[in-house]
């Protein structure tokens, strides 16, 4: 709830209990005044003639007109109410005059009791009236109470309600206008903030504390997030200038490796097996810096992610190409199969390549001598593609394969290099997935083995290159 | 083909490669050396975009202003803004840094393939001959007796010869009811019929077939 809007809901909910217990006293007052004086009209006007007028005929004693007290009475009370009716009770509160007001238990009571006068409101479809029972100055005989039966003094409670409403809606008026600029300075600190304008001048009180605490937090704030981005941007700097420093002798040692096996073929076993560890250990130190070049961009969020048509045929072959070696050193068939029409999606193609290249590196590591790894890239309907990755090594075990699918699953065994652990490589090709929007899968082969399929929308085949 | 290379170890090393692979290659160490260059009559360029003094995706810019001939992009930094800046450029592939000899031998390979569709409704696969027109098939000019079936899958696999096909694909050409089940049946089939020194129809684990050509 806006601040205005609480304030006015405050201010109401404070003034108009107040108010109605005001209009309640305030009626309550008018009444007891207007039982007072009805009483004291009705004492003025008895003296020892109206006492023997009574006593002798009460009927005419209360008549409209004559000799009685009625019509001076009349007169008196009635000059603001009327009509008036006058009754006559004897000493034990038993009417004497015909058509008499009723009195209750409470009056009474109270005029047994002894006092002087006693009075009830009655509610009627005409408006409320009030009773008032008054003890003559003589209290016995026939005529010991003159009942006294008149509209209730309540004329001017519309009137009164709507002072009170008034009342009450110039207090959230007058609230609303003093809320008004201690408004419009929090909106304006506000709109300053979000914008990351200067901010307004403060003043000095707890508005002017709250801009100026602000000020300090967001000029502390923006010089460490200076520092960081400096440091940040220093870092990436360095990762790819360290990146690029070790691919190229990296790429030398590679062409060292494969042309030192050739020239070692035939030779000693014992040279060509320590040729072939060691081409293993080059690529894959190849392949960790990729990932962890990889790893860096998915960690550092969506920003890192460039959007644009990956053409996935190339790819494939790219990374069919890049582990051909190893394959034939570990006496694998290594196939692949692209669909002659070609698969273009929107991706980012050094993170797909990379999960690409990770799915086959990880068939081709813990396939078995002789065994065969196959990547098939097909159309899985006319917008989505469907890229399996074969083998028919050792498999993993049920209740890890559940696991290679979980986001964020990452065990101890990510970072050994055991045949039996996941490396890294599967938990990138994983967050690439999630990250391109892209599914990724894990089954058990036909037979043995473990077949990782990504699939996702692709764009129609006919419009791909 | 030519090789644009600063690095002198990775330079001698393409060059070799590549004169292994039975290319003629010409080396240039440097940016300036290869702003000039002649692009006449080359069948491709090994670019790498690393290159002191000059921003090797200028040098693409200049090529391609140039000259069609396609350009093989070599990147150390895994970007993919400058892979995609190469690809828009003109690049016609990239590899990226640290690769395997014959990762780059393939890659120039595959740029160099020549399309195997050589004229209109014919198809050629070492002496096999395919007349898609005709439906008809011969070898070394004698006839091959197929069913309508059987060289609808022979072309499926001449079309690509020596890639994989999925069985998946090879039902889909040639097979209108049984699907794959059927599918080795046919294969067995046209494999018998295939005379001596044909092209061979291999079987491909995990994928399905691949036409390899045979021996003239």
């Amino acid at each position: 709830m806006k601040l205005r809007a609480r304030a006015a809901l405050t201010l109401l909910v404070g003034i108009v209990p107040l108010v109605a217990l005001l209009v309640w006293g305030l009626r309550e007052v008018r009444v007891r005044a207007a039982v007072e004086a009805t009483s004291e009209a009705v004492l003025e006007s008895l003296g020892e003639p109206e006492r023997a007028l009574c006593e002798a005929d009460p009927a005419a004693f209360v008549a409209r007109s004559g000799r009685g007290p009625g019509p001076r009475l009349r007169r008196r009370v009635a000059r603001h109410v009327s009509p008036l009716r006058l009754a006559v009770y004897d000493e034990a509160l038993r009417p004497v005059t015909p058509d008499a007001p009723r009195l209750d238990a409470a009056m009474t009571a109270a005029l047994l009791r002894g006092e002087a006068s006693a009075a009830r409101r009655e509610e009627r479809a005409r408006g409320a009236r009030l009773v008032v029972a008054t003890r003559t100055p003589w209290g016995s005989g026939r005529c010991a109470y003159v009942v006294v039966e008149r509209p209730d003094v309540r004329r001017g409670r519309t009137l009164l309600w709507l002072n009170a409403f008034g009342v009450a809606l110039a207090t959230v008026a007058i609230g609303g206008l003093a809320v008004g600029p201690i408004v419009r300075r929090i909106r304006a600190l506000t709109a300053a903030v979000a914008a990351g304008a200067p901010l307004p001048e403060g003043g000095p009180d707890e508005i002017g504390e709250l801009t100026r605490a602000f000020a300090e937090r967001r000029d502390e704030l923006g010089r460490r997030l200076a520092e960081l981005e400096a440091r940040d941007a220093a870092l990436k700097r360095f990762v790819a200038n360290t990146t690029h420093d070790v691919m190229l002798p990296l790429t030398v040692l590679h062409g060292h490796l494969a042309a030192l096996e050739e020239a070692a073929r035939g030779g000693d076993p014992r040279t060509a097996a320590t040729l072939r560890a060691a081409q293993e250990e080059a690529h894959y130190l190849a392949s960790l810096v990729q990932n962890l070049g990889v790893a860096a961009k998915l960690d550092a969020g969506a920003p890192h992610v460039v959007w644009h048509d990956v053409a996935l045929v190339p790819l494939v072959e790219r990374v069919v190409a890049r582990h051909a070696r190893l394959a034939a050193q570990r006496g694998l068939e290594l196939a692949h199969a692209v669909p002659e029409a070609g698969v273009t999606l929107r991706g980012d193609v050094t993170l797909l390549e990379q999960a690409v290249s990770n799915l086959v590196h990880n068939a081709v590591r813990y396939a078995e001598p002789g065994g065969h790894v196959a990547v098939v890239l097909e159309h899985a309907g006319p917008e989505r593609f469907e890229l399996r990755v074969l083998d028919d090594g050792p498999g993993v075990p049920e209740a890890l394969l559940a696991r290679l699918g979980e986001r964020g699953f990452r065990g101890d065994e990510a970072r050994t290099r055991q045949p039996q652990g996941l490396g890294l490589g599967l938990h990138i090709a994983r967050d690439v997935a999630a990250r391109l929007g892209l599914t990724l899968g894990f089954a058990r082969g036909d037979e043995r083995g473990l077949v990782a399929t990504l699939s996702g929308p692709c764009l129609p085949a006919r419009a791909a290159g | 083909m030519l090789v644009i290379e600063d690095d002198a170890a990775l330079g001698g090393q393409l060059v070799a490669q590549l004169e292994r692979a039975g290319f003629v290659v010409r080396w240039l160490r440097d940016g300036d050396a290869a702003r000039g260059a002649d692009l006449d009559g080359l069948s491709l360029v090994v670019l790498d975009l690393m290159l002191p003094g000059v921003y090797g995706l200028d040098l693409l810019r200049l090529f391609r202003a140039r000259s069609d001939v396609p350009v093989l992009v070599l990147t150390a930094r895994n970007e993919t803004a400058d892979k995609v800046r190469a690809l828009e450029l003109g690049a016609d592939d990239y590899v990226t840094k640290p690769f395997w000899p014959e990762e780059l031998v393939a890659r120039v390979q595959a740029r160099l393939r020549r399309p195997t569709m050589t004229r209109g409704d014919r198809l050629r696969v070492g002496a096999l001959d395919l007349d898609l027109g005709a439906h008809l098939a011969s070898h070394a000019g004698v006839p091959l007796d197929l069913t309508p079936t059987e060289l609808q899958l022979l072309v499926a696999l001449a079309r690509r010869p020596g890639a994989a096909v999925t069985r998946r694909a090879l039902a889909d050409a040639a097979l209108d009811l049984g699907g794959e089940r059927t599918l080795d049946v046919h294969v067995s089939r046209l494999r018998r019929k295939l005379p001596e020194g044909a092209p061979r129809i291999v079987t491909v684990w995990g994928i399905g077939y691949r036409l390899e050509a045979g021996t003239p």
